[in-house]
């Protein structure tokens, strides 16, 4: 993720040297006949990149135009993206454009995939433009600012204008407002602002809008989630390793690992005799804990476990317990801390799974 | 779910089923009560153990059978 | 219920000989108002200084903000609290506008949960109270008291120093009258409601939840119709901490008074169901349905209005009641607060009904403000600790804070044109 503020290297002539991406066609090299070429950089701007030179008049110079067949990035996008990011870094950039690459899919994708590198790895501004449904657009938007473009060339000149507009003033340290205002794809935050009207008066106002039968349109929308398959059940319960995770913050005194206690990022594991053997808490913001405080078998279910266990009910309690908080965590933290809990699992060969939630 | 993409069958006990059921939780229990998901803790400590075990038991089960999502089993 | 409200518009408050309002100034002896709240067992003494906007001044240790009223005719100060249970919302009241009493409570538990009126500098630009003359009521704890105790005094205190202040002005200076009138119905006109869930227990402290309704835990209480003269006549009170339902927003209910003064012009106000959230499930479903059924079935409602206290679990409770209601046919939009920074305005809600595809946005609670040094400090010292997880801070320095507890920055109620925006 890039920090809102960048850190330039000042052009020695008082320009800012702009170096541009673009694909075989808009580097007037050829059609789909010419999408199997490799990289060729050439020196000053290029079609749309001359565009953009115009946009920079008297503060910048498009220094070169890196361009590449669209399959030839396509067929192996990981090392062609290597190999292009190498090159640009040799051109010592201060900001890098690629693109417009408006519906097309290899291209918005190439597009996406080199401004996210350049922008991560030389903390400098990189900014495409792509159409909503690009499968580029998705996947980049959170890496790079990726400016919204219509679905082909005829938007070029206002596509340009726009990055060209965020370009400059992120290489001036000045502020960029919304993705709304501004057209870029969001890229994951939020920031509060004020609006004219109260939300009690906006409410009131698309209520009768709802009621009356007049359009109104949602400020906040219900979330999509990824459909995940079913793992296939236990097998051999008798041999099942069964391990405990909980997002109710149970956490050895002193909170080691520093759970937060909303908002949390992180997950930890501890041996579960040691937990029930020494003083706990709470590391969880979004429920008082009298009744776990009292008796941690409400939370995890640990003196059932154990007869259970020794009944041969199932094979093994795995002896450690993985613990996080779940209170107004983020759905990215939220799937960034099972992808950590579940590849541990897997590497201790656990079985299956008891979670226990808050 | 990241643990059901990795293979691994899970069975959760939560006291907030609308939610689990909204991500898709293939095994699902409903749990008491948000400070308590497991087990009544107005009852008797021996019924409360009770319970406990019958919500163990009962994920035990759940283990053992395919996923489906969209429905919760009680305790 | 017909209720009438009575405002007195102040533009400064100044301490005087006598308590009373000339040219809009509201004079205060001191003396006379420390006397009218202090007495309480639970306190060694009580603070009461006036900040005024634009003063290098940080309030600290608020969990209330209450706008001066007092009841002149058909009812009692703050029934259940201060007065005996006569229905509120009826006969009238008068207010103080453009002033408020701020209560700090010293006392150490649930330092997450108070909140900061800074008087100048960009939280006075955040906040509300930050932009008008506030009475701080600010009462030391008599030695080792029980936090609940202390608590139930310290409101108390505030809602004396409230009553005590309105009751300086005389009829003559009386600005303005509005007569909230919920007997007449307009059965043509598009009838709405609003649902107000007023509580979530699932941070009560040691389990004991807080006196809000007509000064009564109703913690556990299922759905019930209330008038909505009731709620910004007193009936409901903030709880014992900051959380973005200070009571002088629930006296200026910002749903309740924009539906009352819409009552017969473009809608009829159908009515108010009240409840709170519900942390266990079957609970959750029968709240639901009796949601549903009230406003279908009593209330006779095309749509209602929600809103919901705290975080995540009233955010899901809200969202099963809606759609409870949107079964039966009846339309609904719902206030949510976004809670993260890292986020998307697709993120935030925690349900997936299609049919609720009317959503507020409330702005971002957890989106931090930093607040620089300010010369002088009420309700604590330059020592004291201001809440912050990531690191230890106190009131003397420059801080940084969640805009949620910057008073009157953000509302559950709906009183905030804050908006979470995508960047």
């Amino acid at each position: 993720m890039m920090s809102d503020k960048l850190v330039q290297g000042n052009p020695e002539n008082g320009k800012w040297r702009i170096v541009c991406y673009l694909n075989q066609f808009f580097g007037q090299i050829g059609g789909e006949d010419k999408a199997d070429t490799g990289f060729l950089v050439k020196e000053g701007p290029i079609g749309p990149a001359m565009f953009l030179q115009s946009f920079f008049a008297g503060e910048g110079e498009v220094v070169a135009t890196v361009i590449c067949g669209d399959n030839y990035m396509a067929d192996n996008l990981g090392e062609a993206v290597e190999e292009g990011f190498k090159l640009i870094a040799d051109l010592k950039p201060s900001i890098f454009f690629s693109g417009p690459g408006f519906n097309s899919g290899r291209y918005g994708v190439a597009c996406g995939a080199i401004a996210a590198a350049v922008q991560e790895r030389l903390g400098i501004p990189a900014i495409t433009g792509l159409y909503p449904e690009n499968p580029g657009t998705d996947m980049y938007r959170k890496r790079a600012y990726v400016v919204k473009t219509g679905i082909n060339a005829g938007t070029m000149r206002t596509a340009l204008a726009t990055m060209a507009g965020i370009g400059k003033r992120l290489l001036k340290n000045e502020p960029i407002g919304s993705a709304e205002k501004e057209g870029y794809f969001a890229r994951g935050f939020l920031k509060n602002e004020t609006v004219e009207k109260t939300a009690a008066v906006r409410g009131i106002e698309m209520l009768f809008d709802k009621v009356t039968g007049k359009p109104f349109k949602t400020e906040l929308s219900i979330p999509q989630f990824e459909d995940i398959p079913p793992a296939p059940p236990v097998n051999d319960i008798k041999k099942a390793t069964i391990a405990l995770v909980s997002d109710g913050g149970v956490v050895p005194k002193g909170n080691p690992d520093k759970i937060k206690v909303s908002q949390n990022t992180v997950w930890a594991s501890y041996n579960l005799d040691e937990l029930f053997a020494n003083p706990y808490q709470i590391a969880h913001s979004g429920y008082h804990p009298t009744e776990v405080r009292e008796n941690l078998n409400r939370l995890l279910p640990m003196d059932v476990l154990k007869e259970l266990e020794a009944e041969k009910e199932f094979g093994r309690l795995f002896p450690v317990f993985y613990s996080c908080s779940g209170n107004t965590t983020t759905v990215q933290s939220c799937k960034a801390i099972g992808e950590g809990i579940a590849k541990k699992l897997v590497e201790e060969n656990v079985t299956a799974a008891l979670l226990v939630s808050t | 779910m990241q643990i059901e993409k990795q293979g691994i069958p899970t069975v959760q006990v939560s006291s907030i089923v609308d939610v689990a059921m909204m991500v898709g939780v293939p095994r699902l229990i409903r749990g008491y009560t948000i400070t308590s998901p497991i087990c009544d803790f107005h009852l008797s400590p021996d019924e409360e153990k009770a319970m406990r075990r019958r919500c163990v038991k009962k994920a035990l089960a759940l283990l053992q059978q395919e996923g489906k999502k969209g429905s919760y089993e009680t305790i | 219920m017909k209720l009438r409200m009575e405002s007195v518009k102040i533009v400064d408050v100044q301490f005087g000989a006598k308590t009373s309002i000339s040219d809009g100034v509201l004079y205060i002896n001191r003396q006379e108002l420390t006397e009218t709240v202090a007495g309480d067992e639970n306190f060694a003494s009580v603070g009461i200084e006036i900040v005024k906007p634009g003063e290098s001044t940080r309030v600290i240790n608020v969990v209330d903000v209450v706008e001066p009223r007092c009841k002149i005719s058909g009812g009692v100060d703050f029934p259940g609290v201060l007065g005996g249970f006569i229905a509120a919302g009826r006969g009238t009241t008068r207010a103080l506008k453009g002033m408020a009493v701020a209560l700090c409570d010293r006392h150490r538990h649930w330092i997450h949960s108070k909140g900061i009126i800074d008087m100048a500098g960009p939280g006075a630009e955040l906040g509300r109270y930050g932009k008008m003359p506030c009475v701080v009521v600010d009462p030391i704890p008599a030695g080792d008291v029980d936090d609940h105790a202390y608590a139930y005094s310290v409101r108390r205190a505030g809602f004396k120093a409230a009553v005590y202040l309105a009751r300086a002005a005389g009829e003559d200076q009386v600005d303005e009258s509005v007569v909230y009138d919920m007997e007449t119905v307009y059965p043509d006109l598009p009838k709405l409601g609003y649902y107000y869930q007023i509580y979530s227990p699932q941070h009560d402290p040691k389990g004991i939840p807080d006196p809000i309704f007509y000064g009564y835990p109703i913690s556990v209480t299922l759905p019930l119709v209330v008038n909505a003269n009731e709620i910004i006549d007193g009936a409901v009170l903030s709880g014992y901490t900051i959380r973005m339902m200070e009571t002088y927003s629930i006296q200026n209910h910002p749903i309740v008074t924009e539906l009352l003064s819409r009552h017969g012009k473009d809608l009829n106000f159908a009515g108010v169901v009240m409840g709170v959230c519900s942390l266990e499930p079957v609970r959750r479903a029968l709240a639901a349905m009796m949601i549903g059924n009230l406003f279908h079935d009593t209330l006779k409602a095309d749509g209602v209005i929600m809103t919901k206290p705290l975080g995540g679990a009233p955010n899901v409770d809200l969202g099963v009641a809606a759609s409870e209601c949107e079964k039966l046919g009846v339309k609904t939009t719902l206030l949510i607060q976004a809670l993260n920074t890292q986020a998307s305005l697709d993120s935030e809600v925690l349900f997936n009904d299609p049919a609720l595809n009317a959503i507020i946005n409330c702005g971002i609670i957890f989106e931090t403000a930093q607040l620089p040094e300010l010369d002088k400090i009420i309700g604590g010292t330059g020592e004291t600790a201001v809440f912050n997880d990531s690191c230890k801070q106190t009131a003397g320095h420059p801080i940084v804070v969640e805009k949620r507890f910057i008073c009157g920055c953000l509302n559950q109620l709906g009183a905030s044109p804050a908006v979470a925006v995508e960047y």
